[in-house]
């Protein structure tokens, strides 16, 4: 689990973007959990056959702060992968989370995070990759 | 196999052809297209067209040839300036969806450089060229292909948000009864068998979009080529200049494959100041224009060509060459070539050769940026 700490959550908005090179089927659904619950509420997923996400708005930063994390699951197709395990240890997806305001000027806050090996479930058969990850905005 | 096995023996027989000839041996090097290395003339087909789009592709050439120490001599680089800065997604809808719905080419997509080095006798040559699809007519049941395409991938999305309905997980994200639920969902979606033809039957739209060839394709391109001799920087001396329009059309044989009859049309403007005058003792320089065609037919991963190129403003001189081609894969080519070069003394061609293609782009599957 990551952690997002944010500068000024009561003027700001979350901006989220999925990135990662894939030839074959994938896709990415953006969820928000409750902390302490189990309740989730999709916000945002990919276009059919395509995991990547442009850059959307989650949402006031303060609606998130200690209430929220965000869950960004990822699945990916590996019925054309012959090495899983060369394809998982390559794995490489870029989630950036950006808290701004809408203003010109710098963003209050720009992190990017990856996937690691921890983050990821495997289908028995090896067909299906399932990668989530979630950030607590603090 | 059989074909294979038939197919090698030409090759090898035809190699030992060319190896008792004493006449010019094109014997080291080989590049199909790279405007840098067609520029002079060594390869067995010098008309040709882009294959793929990809950003970058070094190809290091090596001949079968007994003199040879088993290391590539020759070496050509060949990148796309649009696939390697622009900030596209290398995934399923930018690249296969996306560049296959438009009707017609953007020239600034396809826009390329390339160099190479080329070593012949005594001579190193450094050549620079640049080339892009002028235009590209795509076929009709191209268009078609990608609407199937659309629908499958809406079905697609509908089946694995119906089945994985991660956002129903009634455990705490992050918990190992979260991951084992999502583990379970993963594993009913896997086996589900709407699922697996539906997935198949999608990469068979993909695959053939891939080898589907345009109608039409009018490429233009220009090369520079400086040489030098007996490895002396102070020799270095402007050799070639050319620049040409390729114009191809691609005739399916059958409905049910993907192979082809493409016919070529070749069109090259070209100073030359790598002619030695044994009689003045210097380079000298000559102006041409030269005209031809190609016919080339393609069966599967094997192709034969024959191309006629004449030199306009000179008589008796041309260039006529009969080639083929095996792909192994998508990273080895063999190729081979005979025939007559354009020069009216040593003149012949003949090579077979492997090329090897380090391409980024071809292999998507993980790209590490």
């Amino acid at each position: 689990m990551e952690t997002f700490e944010t500068k000024e959550a009561t003027k700001s908005k979350l901006f989220l973007e999925v990135n990662f090179d894939y030839k074959y089927l994938s896709r990415t659904w953006v969820e928000k959990e409750e902390i302490g619950t189990w309740k989730k509420t999709t916000i945002q997923d990919s276009t059919p056959g395509d995991g990547n996400i442009a850059f959307f708005e989650v949402g006031q930063t303060i609606e998130f702060k200690d209430k929220y994390r965000i869950i960004i699951s990822t699945y990916f197709d590996l019925q054309k992968i012959k090495d899983t395990d060369e394809f998982i240890e390559k794995l490489k997806i870029h989630y950036h989370l950006l808290e701004d305001d809408d203003k010109p000027g710098s963003f209050h806050v720009s992190k990017i995070y990856k996937c690691v090996k921890e983050e990821v479930i495997i289908s028995d058969d090896k067909t299906i990759l399932l990668v989530t990850k979630i950030i607590e905005i603090k | 196999m059989k074909t294979k096995s038939i197919i090698i023996l030409f090759l090898v027989t035809f190699k030992i052809f060319s190896q008792e000839s004493n006449a010019i041996k094109i014997t080291d090097l080989e590049l199909p297209n790279a405007p840098a290395f067609t520029l002079l003339d060594y390869s067995p087909t010098i008309i040709s067209t882009p294959s793929t789009t990809q950003a970058f592709t070094l190809s290091l050439i090596n001949s079968i040839s007994s003199g040879n120490s088993g290391f590539p001599t020759d070496y050509a680089l060949e990148f796309t300036p649009y696939w390697v800065f622009a900030n596209k997604g290398r995934n399923l809808t930018d690249y296969v969806i996306k560049e296959n719905q438009k009707s017609y080419s953007k020239p600034y997509k396809n826009l390329s450089f390339s160099l190479a080095s080329v070593k012949k006798d005594t001579i190193q040559n450094v050549s620079v060229g640049i080339r892009t699809n002028l235009v590209t007519v795509n076929r009709k049941n191209r268009q078609e292909s990608i609407a199937n395409l659309l629908l499958k991938l809406e079905r697609f999305k509908e089946i694995t948000d119906q089945q994985l309905t991660l956002n129903q997980n009634p455990y705490e994200s992050g918990t190992a009864e979260y991951n084992k639920w999502n583990l379970d969902q993963i594993n009913k979606l896997s086996k589900l068998e709407e699922y697996k033809k539906l997935t198949t039957e999608i990469y068979a739209v993909v695959d053939t979009l891939e080898a589907s060839k345009p109608v039409f394709t009018a490429d233009i391109a220009t090369a520079y080529n400086h040489f030098f001799d007996e490895n002396e920087f102070k020799s270095g001396r402007f050799g070639r200049y050319g620049a040409w329009l390729t114009l191809s059309a691609n005739l399916k044989l059958s409905k049910s494959n993907n192979n082809y009859l493409t016919i070529y049309q070749y069109s090259r403007y070209l100073i030359d100041e790598m002619i030695y005058d044994t009689t003045a003792l210097s380079y000298k320089k000559e102006k041409n224009l030269d005209l031809g065609a190609k016919v080339e037919l393609q069966f599967n991963d094997f192709a034969i060509a024959y191309e006629y190129i004449n030199r306009t403003n000179q008589k008796d001189n041309y260039r006529s060459v009969g080639n083929l081609k095996y792909k192994i894969n998508e990273r080895f080519t063999i190729t081979g070539g005979f025939g007559k070069n354009f020069e009216k003394t040593d003149n012949l061609v003949s090579f077979l050769g492997i090329s090897w293609g380090i391409a980024n782009n071809n292999e998507l599957d993980i790209v590490d940026k």
